[in-house]
């Protein structure tokens, strides 16, 4: 039978160290599709999620069991992702910058896409549109939009109403439709 | 457009509905607004545009990402690790020293004598050979022949490490002796074969030299011969002492 998140919790603290990479398997790709989504930049990404895990296991034994595990490690990773793009300047990703970690081209002819390369040029739009939002945007809409979480899962994670969750999340989409829009119109 | 619906006060409901986790109320109060707005009922298709585009991001390749901690160790893992690690020498010392302790403990009786060492481990405590000085044989008597036992096999290890520490230095003794002896012989022959070999570089380098001089002399000679013969009268000439 599989171990709840909090009886690997009990076990790591109990001495048993390696009973933790049960839950790094367990929360690790959602962990890194948060960053990435939040960061924009596959590295950084890699080391956020890592980060991400090992401030998880050092502060383990703060883990009060009333919250659910993973809306306390999607904040640990929030708060990662915050204090990365803090000490990087507030600047929308290129479409160099996309190429280069995405390997996305723009196609010379829309009529002629294939339909994975039209995917892949709405992907782009939209990885451009959600980082130029502000953050605290950008996280709800991920969370809601990528990891299905609740909005009352979303205002615990943030420690805020559900009120301003949604209104956050009403205010983001508005952003992102405009912001779509013209990133449609310019090719 | 959200200038026109900013009356509508509904943003809240909108994205509850749109997310289907409206309440059977809040969904029947958008729905009943819908039908009147145009403003709000175009915003809610927008949002189900962005929200279609949203979903063709896909992240499909998940890169390893290593997350190392430091395990702290239990005291089985260390006892496991350290037995492991220790040379096998200090393993055996640890088994004889074990070893001893039990038959030190248990019934051990050990003579030496003229015939030599003997040692009998009785763990029972049948059949003990053991000869009171007197019938007045006191319960105090079997303790202090435990004791004396016990003290004659530490008397007795004692005894047989030393000795065996001066076998073993005698026997490493003898060994250089004969090491040094080996190699002073092996140097001598190895002497005597590079003097045998200069010897032989120095006689071949006197025959080249030999012959060197001697096909130096006959180039010499075949020169002055074919001077002599390649002109016509020059050996006449030349004989007769003039030149040119």
């Amino acid at each position: 039978m599989e171990l709840s998140d909090t009886q690997i919790i009990e076990r790591t603290l109990d001495g048993e160290p390696e009973a933790f990479s049960m839950l790094v398997r367990r929360w690790e790709r959602q962990i890194y599709c948060l960053t990435l989504r939040m960061l924009g930049r596959d590295e950084e990404a890699k080391d956020a999620t890592q980060e991400t895990f090992l401030s998880a296991y050092r502060n383990l034994s703060k883990f009060r069991g009333e919250a659910k595990f993973s809306s306390w490690i999607y904040r640990i990773a929030l708060n990662v992702c915050n204090t990365k793009l803090r000490s990087r300047s507030k600047s929308t990703i290129s479409l160099d910058e996309q190429r280069e970690t995405t390997g996305f081209e723009l196609a010379a002819d829309t009529n002629d896409l294939s339909e994975g390369i039209q995917q892949e040029q709405v992907a782009g739009h939209v990885r451009r549109a959600l980082n130029g939002l502000p953050s605290e945007m950008r996280q709800v809409i991920i969370m809601k939009e990528y990891e299905g979480l609740k909005f009352s899962e979303i205002a615990e994670i943030l420690g805020i109403p559900i009120s301003t969750v949604k209104t956050r999340m009403y205010t983001g989409l508005n952003e992102l439709r405009k912001r779509l829009e013209h990133l449609r119109a310019a090719v | 457009m959200s200038d026109t619906n900013k009356n509508c006060n509904m943003r809240e409901a909108l994205v509850s509905y749109l997310y289907s986790e409206a309440t059977p109320d809040e969904g029947r109060r958008v729905e009943a607004h819908l039908t009147e707005c145009g403003a709000c009922t175009q915003e809610l298709a927008a949002f189900e545009n962005v929200r279609g585009m949203l979903q063709q991001w896909q992240i499909d390749e998940m890169p390893v990402v290593r997350v190392m901690t430091d395990p702290r160790r239990s005291a089985l893992s260390l006892l496991k690790e350290l037995f492991t690690n220790t040379p096998i020498w200090a393993k055996a010392m640890g088994a004889v020293a074990t070893a001893l302790l039990v038959l030190a403990v248990m019934g051990t009786e050990v003579s030496i004598g003229r015939s030599g060492f003997s040692a009998r481990v009785d763990l029972l405590h049948r059949g003990r050979r053991v000869e009171p000085a007197s019938s007045t044989i006191t319960p105090n008597i079997g303790d202090a022949v435990n004791a004396a036992s016990i003290e004659q096999v530490r008397a007795l290890v004692n005894t047989m490490v030393v000795e065996s520490e001066r076998q073993q230095r005698e026997d490493i003794k003898a060994q250089l002796v004969s090491l040094e002896s080996q190699l002073s012989t092996m140097h001598s022959a190895d002497l005597a074969k590079l003097s045998q070999r200069i010897q032989d570089h120095q006689t071949r380098l006197k025959t080249i030299e030999r012959d060197i001089d001697r096909r130096e002399g006959l180039d010499l000679t075949d020169i002055l011969f074919s001077e002599l013969t390649s002109k016509p009268g020059r050996a006449g000439v030349a004989t007769q002492g003039g030149g040119d």
